[in-house]
């Protein structure tokens, strides 16, 4: 497991030769952590590479919670130093891969979580736990009826009656 | 600003309380209709606020919060597997979960692209329309209930769409009358317009369809995989399709017309295709006589990245391309020889000397011969015999380059035995190194079937091989084989099917007494039933399997041999005390006890 400091001020600690990033999640915790672990995020190497521009280190506001930034620097910790598939650009198409062994249990969390951590993963720009998220959340509702996908993810049937009879929508469901 | 519960309950209970009410909208003396309009009124009015209140809702949940290209992908997952051909995929249920799922879903045109005509004329142009101009899969399969009307509508749809098709797959069993098999031979006759998107081109027809002049315009660069069944005229000289990686040209036997013009057309048709990795021709290649000019005695067409290889044909026609061609030596090969005929003496020899590079690759494999022998049924009666050249890395299989031999039309029993005998004679003469013996036996017992085989056939073919390790029987024709396989006195590993296979004709080991090779380390036994009454060891009464086997396996410990391992599958025993107490005893050290049935090894 990787140095995770909760710190109180936003002095970045540390200039060595492991250089640490301060992230700040939105109930502003902030959140010590090395640079190669988050490298998977290309939002983070993105921000990395503008500090070294301008020589200035700062810390990266996110907009998520301190739990759900946790759980994606879990997830990078674990695969930190991996060749993933879906990070390459020419990854293959989604749907390919069954969810890994350790991102099932990982993902073993409330339905809420699941979808913060998918968007927070979107932000960050990791394609592989996007992947992973999105395939866990594909098996949740696969083969269910349309209210039960309804019940599992805590939407409501919104459409005009029009809209559920109209001729252009029978072929869609 | 967020209403809580009390506070909504609140305001539907006061200051909404007239309207649910309606006290400003009736009067008692209003005749009942227009009561009912006006509270018809009402209650739109109430749906169409209570359906905002639920697209507030909805677009306030957390899944409806991820991005859009989020819930496509999502989605995009779902949509796979792939649809089966016939009926709705499943996945099209996420259009009717809410508005904003219907949005993203219909706008996301790649969810689209797998468009299986199979599931009616109005799914097939709806995923059209909505692939829009994304590479799509044209999947059509037409089946004997479909109308002549519905098979020209596919066909027609289909043509206007080819520009953006990634993959078309047009099979057509011919379960259709003539009339059918004609609309099917027009449309692909109209298949010369370019594809430039198109990967892979799959044709399975159940009749003879010829391959249109100029298909596809002479122009699709992004073709790799072609798969014909029973398409002749294939342009072996175009050089529009030189970049394949899988061809698969597939006949019915006994055709003459339609083929290659020579041999030689076929062979420098392979010369310009070094991207190919799987090759397939059955039944398509023109006898050899009629290949003229003749080849250069000395021209290798080198196919260095094919990894199969399947050559049917006459005799001579395979013989001849073998010699023309050269494989990588861990590429599997499948020859299917048809109609060996009287003069085939030398089929094995000729086989194995064309081979013979293949067969001696270094660094040198050890080569394991499978002979199988099938008869299915007597409408199609033929052959299979197979080597393998399979490769172990600490005692696993990591390899199976494969050499299979199939003869055809042979139903003749003496012919059976003489072309056992000849291949043990081929064996003797050119594979020195065999390690791995595997025989497999099908058929019924009817005309000449294998249970008329005898010991003596037995022993000859299966020749006395010292250094042979393993030894696999299935379906054996009872103590003839037993005693055969006996002859295996270095066999370590014996593999044999017990009673309970379908293709046992005859008593099978089981019912004789137990007796495992002396130098037997591994045996795996399948469907056996060790309650099953076996000949008791002193040669008077019976006594169970499981007792004769423990028996056996006792003094065979007794005498210095342990048994490695012991792998059971799908066996049946009263209790399984006694396999304990046979690994309790160090009788045998391994023992893997499986209700299932995996494929051996």
């Amino acid at each position: 497991m990787p140095t995770i400091v909760s710190v109180d001020d936003s002095t970045v600690p540390g200039e060595g030769s492991s250089r640490l990033l301060l992230l700040v999640s939105s109930d502003n915790k902030h959140i010590v952590v090395e640079e190669d672990i988050m490298s998977r995020s290309r939002f983070i190497s993105k921000q990395v590479e503008g500090f070294e521009a301008t020589s200035q280190r700062h810390a990266i506001l996110l907009p998520f919670s301190s739990f759900v930034l946790n759980k994606v620097i879990e997830y990078c910790s674990h695969y930190r130093g991996y060749y993933l598939l879906e990070d390459d650009p020419d990854a293959a198409p989604p749907g390919r891969s069954p969810v890994r062994e350790w991102d099932q249990e990982f993902l073993d969390v409330d339905r809420n979580m699941l979808l913060r951590i998918i968007k927070a993963a979107h932000y960050l720009e990791i394609k592989s736990l996007v992947g992973s998220c999105a395939r866990a959340i594909a098996d949740m509702i696969r083969g269910k009826t349309t209210e039960e996908m309804r019940e599992i993810l805590g939407v409501e049937n919104d459409f005009t009656p029009e809209e559920e009879h109209s001729p252009s929508s029978k072929c869609t469901g | 600003m967020a209403v809580d519960g009390s506070e909504a309950s609140t305001f539907w209970a006061s200051s909404a309380r007239s309207r649910l009410a309606f006290l400003h909208v009736v009067r008692l003396d209003d005749p009942p209709e227009v009561i009912l309009q006006r509270a018809d009124r009402e209650f739109n009015a109430a749906a169409a606020a209570l359906l905002m209140h639920r697209r507030r809702r909805n677009a306030s949940s957390l899944i409806s919060r991820l991005p859009p290209e989020i819930l496509a992908h999502i989605f995009s997952i779902l949509a796979k597997p792939l649809p089966t051909h016939r009926g709705r995929p499943g996945w099209v249920q996420v259009t009717w979960v809410c508005s904003q799922w219907r949005t993203v879903a219909l706008e996301y045109a790649p969810l689209w692209h797998q468009v299986s005509f199979g599931m009616g004329r109005r799914w097939s142009e709806a995923f059209l329309s909505r692939a829009k101009s994304v590479p799509i899969h044209i999947d059509i399969d037409n089946r004997p209930e479909d109308s002549f009307a519905t098979v020209k509508r596919r066909n027609k749809l289909t043509l206007k769409h080819i520009s953006h098709a990634k993959k078309i797959y047009y099979s057509d069993l011919g379960n259709l009358c003539d009339v059918g098999a004609n609309l099917v031979r027009e449309w692909f006759q109209k298949l010369t317009t370019p594809a430039p998107l198109l990967e892979d081109l799959c044709m399975g027809m159940g009749f003879e369809c010829s391959m249109p002049q100029n298909l596809f315009n002479q122009s699709a660069p992004m073709l790799r995989h072609v798969n014909l069944v029973n398409v002749i005229h294939f342009p072996w000289r175009s050089s529009f399709l030189r970049n394949l990686v899988t061809l698969n040209i597939m006949m019915s036997p006994g055709r003459t017309e339609g083929l290659a013009s020579s041999l030689g057309d076929v062979l420098d048709f392979l010369e310009q295709s070094p991207t190919l990795e799987r090759l397939h021709l059955i039944n398509c290649l023109p006898h050899m006589y009629r290949t003229r000019p003749t080849p250069r005695p000395d021209k290798t067409v080198l196919l260095q990245r094919l990894a199969y290889l399947i050559l049917s044909a006459d005799i001579p026609t395979v013989l001849f391309m073998l010699k023309h061609l050269s494989v990588p030596h861990s590429a599997t090969i499948k020859l299917g020889l048809v109609r060996p005929g009287q003069d085939s003496s030398n089929v094995f020899r000729g086989i194995f000397s064309a081979l013979s590079g293949h067969l001696s690759a270094s660094p040198k494999p050890d080569f394991h011969v499978e002979f199988i022998c099938n008869d299915p049924d007597e409408d199609e009666t033929y052959w299979e015999l197979q080597i393998k050249t399979r490769r172990y890395a600490d005692g696993t299989l990591v390899n199976t380059p494969l050499l299979v031999l199939s003869f055809r039309t042979i139903s003749d029993h003496a012919a059976r035995c003489e072309l056992m005998h000849l291949f043990c004679d081929a064996l003797d003469a050119d594979l020195g190194n065999l390690r791995y013996l595997q025989v497999r036996m099908h058929g019924s017992s009817q005309d000449g079937g294998i249970a008329r085989l005898t010991q003596q056939d037995w022993v000859a073919m299966l020749r006395t091989k010292d250094d042979v390790r393993a030894v696999y029987a299935e379906g054996a024709s009872g103590a003839a084989l037993c005693q055969a396989l006996a002859m295996f006195r270095g066999a370590t590993y014996w593999y044999w099917h017990g009673p309970g296979h379908a293709s046992v004709t005859a008593p099978p080991p089981v019912g004789r007494r137990v007796h495992l090779l002396p130098k037997l380390s591994s045996l795996i036994l399948q469907r056996v039933d060790f309650d099953h009454l076996v000949p008791a060891g002193d040669g008077e009464g019976t006594m169970s399997l499981q007792a004769s086997f423990c028996q056996h396996l006792k003094a065979r410990h007794a005498s210095g041999t342990v048994l490695e391992t012991l792998r059971l599958r799908g066996c049946t025993s009263g209790d399984w005390n006694w396999l304990e107490g046979l690994k309790r005893e160090g009788i045998v050290r391994s023992v893997d006890l499986l209700e299932d049935l995996l494929e051996f090894p």
